[in-house]
């Protein structure tokens, strides 16, 4: 495999909590992180809401820093960017798409607008002759037709504007983005339609994607591979089947044992499992603690060691 | 609808019958019709579950049974009999008592239906004091006994909403909607915007209260595997009309409706072939 465009190690976050009049606590958000992102393909970092994932999208796009750790850009440090022509740099190639296609997007401007802005910025055209066929270019990329482009906000649907974010990243000349719940907003018939063309993004144009979800029929759907987060650890990582297929970690477990399965109706899961509400807090107990050491159980799977809470 | 659809829309020992029901809102370019001529019935003690996108007019119908839609929302025809009476014609007063100690509602944000500063306490007491004319005291018992219920530790009864997480706070509106034992209990996406595991969690609660007081449930998502994990009937919705009403057991195998069937080809399951392979190890 080639070399991984963004790679975190052992990343550390600690956020301070209070202060002013009250006491100041520190907080670990993220209690050392790795993953690696690789050019073409899908990562899935998936966990509950507060476990973290969204703090390592922050951290990629350096609106913080990492308390410890490293982040690497093509083998470069991102806390050595620092010129205002690096930074924009970097930051045309690493985009974020976030969950709330309303509120990602300015009401007052057209489409148009959205699309012409980054464009300039990034110096991504040479001249403003190139302007109306790179947007046309772009909207027909992400699936829109082109009348989309004289629209406002308003006038699209969900699924329509979070394209529109897509286009965006694209029009930056994007290589990495990292989409931080880009479907849970959508309806579920054009939940597809979204991750199909992120599918197509990935395969055409080489984009490798950071998909933070906390929905594992998505991830399944998207992601070759995923890590398994639970408060600031990843306690299982690697192919997304073998995860999928046979999990180890018991959140893992618990996780997968949530998602609605259709076929298993409510009687049944009763009968089989009636303490579900007290297993799943010791289980969640149990991950909590952070550990070190870790397990390869399979060619790309690996499992975090865990241990029984006291 | 066909004939054969209707049939199943009924029940033969139903809680609350829904006849013709249309609801329209009022534009500037003349009504809208949210809900189309809508009929179904829900049966005591049965889970029913109403599925659609967002849009097709599944929270009106919610609104629309305890009269508490909003303009520029209208009920423009049909009836809602509950135990017979249509509610519809019942005066703001009566409706009033009736609203939550016999047909509660649970909403998808349970921090908007939780009063902030308030404790869990007074907030129950409320419910009680108002209802049942119950004295502080007794609520308080009460109270306790509803926190056991959601698995609730009692001590936390004097803590404010914001000091629970969000789960925990849907299982308190839980147990305030359950607190005057009600016949129908109207939940419109309780936990959408919850995670998996605190979904099945709170889905699982909900379920073996439901076993255990017998009351009966309108359940409206637009997670279609969900529900035909715990709905024992579900009508699917479009644009205001129901297109398919079945048992749940039909409505996963056998969907007759091409949208239905769209729907289901609409989300990856992550289960799939599980059965299978579980079915092939016997």
């Amino acid at each position: 495999m080639s070399n991984p465009i963004i790679s975190l190690n052992n990343v550390v976050k600690e956020f301070t909590i209070g202060g002013g009049f009250a006491a100041e606590e520190r907080f670990k958000a993220l209690q050392g992180v790795s993953f690696d992102l690789y050019k073409g393909r899908t990562l899935a970092l998936v966990g509950e809401s507060g476990c973290g994932k969204s703090t390592c999208a922050r951290l990629i796009t350096k609106v913080y820093p990492a308390t410890s750790g490293e982040i690497l850009f093509n083998g470069h440090n991102i806390n050595h960017i620092k010129s205002r022509s690096d930074l924009q740099d970097y930051r045309s190639k690493v985009q974020m798409v976030f969950q709330d296609p309303f509120g990602s997007l300015n009401p007052t401007h057209t489409i148009a607008h959205h699309l012409t802005r980054p464009l300039k910025i990034h110096q991504q055209v040479s001249s403003k002759q190139e302007i109306p066929s790179r947007l046309r270019e772009l909207i027909d990329l992400v699936e829109l037709s082109p009348d989309t482009l004289g629209k406002f906000p308003h006038e699209l649907s969900g699924g329509q504007r979070q394209r529109v974010n897509l286009a965006r990243a694209l029009a930056v000349g994007a290589e990495v983005i990292l989409a931080d719940e880009p479907t849970s907003m959508l309806d579920v018939s054009i939940r597809l339609g979204v991750l199909n063309l992120m599918q197509r993004m990935k395969k055409e144009l080489g984009i490798g994607f950071l998909y933070i979800t906390h929905d594992l029929a998505t991830a399944h759907y998207i992601a070759e591979e995923t890590a398994v987060m639970y408060k600031g650890q990843i306690v299982e990582w690697g192919d997304t089947h073998a995860i999928l297929t046979d999990p180890q970690h018991p959140y893992t477990r618990l996780l997968i044992s949530a998602v609605p399965d259709p076929d298993l109706p409510f009687g049944k899961l009763v009968e089989s499992e009636p303490n579900y509400l007290q297993d799943s807090e010791q289980i969640r107990a149990d991950s909590a603690v952070v550990t070190e050491g870790y397990e390869q159980v399979g060619p790309n799977h690996f499992v975090k060691q865990w241990i029984k809470a006291a | 609808m066909s004939h054969q659809d209707v049939e199943h829309a009924f029940h033969p020992n139903p809680i609350i019958q829904i006849r013709e029901l249309c609801v329209d809102y009022i534009t500037d370019n003349g009504d809208f019709r949210a809900v189309n001529s809508v009929s179904f019935d829900i049966g005591r003690g049965e889970i029913f579950g109403l599925a659609g996108e967002s849009g097709c007019g599944k929270s009106t119908i919610a609104f629309a049974i305890n009269r508490l839609h909003k303009p520029p929302a209208f009920i423009s025809g049909g009836q809602i009999l509950f135990e017979g009476n249509d509610l519809l014609k019942l005066s703001d007063q009566v409706i009033n008592s009736i609203r939550w100690s016999e047909i509660a509602m649970v909403f998808q944000s349970a921090m908007n239906s939780l009063n902030p500063v308030l404790t869990v306490l007074e907030q129950f007491s409320d419910v009680l004091r108002h209802h049942q004319g119950l004295s502080d005291e007794i609520a308080k018992q009460k109270a306790e006994k509803l926190l056991d219920l959601v698995n609730i530790p009692r001590d936390r009864i004097t803590e404010y909403p914001h000091q629970f997480s969000g789960g925990m706070r849907q299982r308190l509106v839980i147990a305030i909607a359950l607190s005057l034992n009600p016949k129908l209990i109207i939940m419109d996406e309780p936990t959408t915007a919850l995670d998996v595991v605190v979904q099945r969690e709170i889905l699982q609660q909900i379920y073996q209260l439901r076993e255990e007081f017998g009351f009966s449930i309108l359940f409206i998502t637009h997670d279609l595997a969900l529900m035909s994990q715990l709905c024992d009937r579900i009508a699917i919705m479009r644009h205001g009309e129901i297109v398919e009403v079945n048992q749940s057991k039909s409505i996963r195998n056998t969907p007759q409706h091409a949208y239905t069937q769209k729907l289901w080809a609409s989300f990856p399951n992550i289960h799939e072939g599980k059965h299978r392979t579980q079915g092939a190890a016997l």
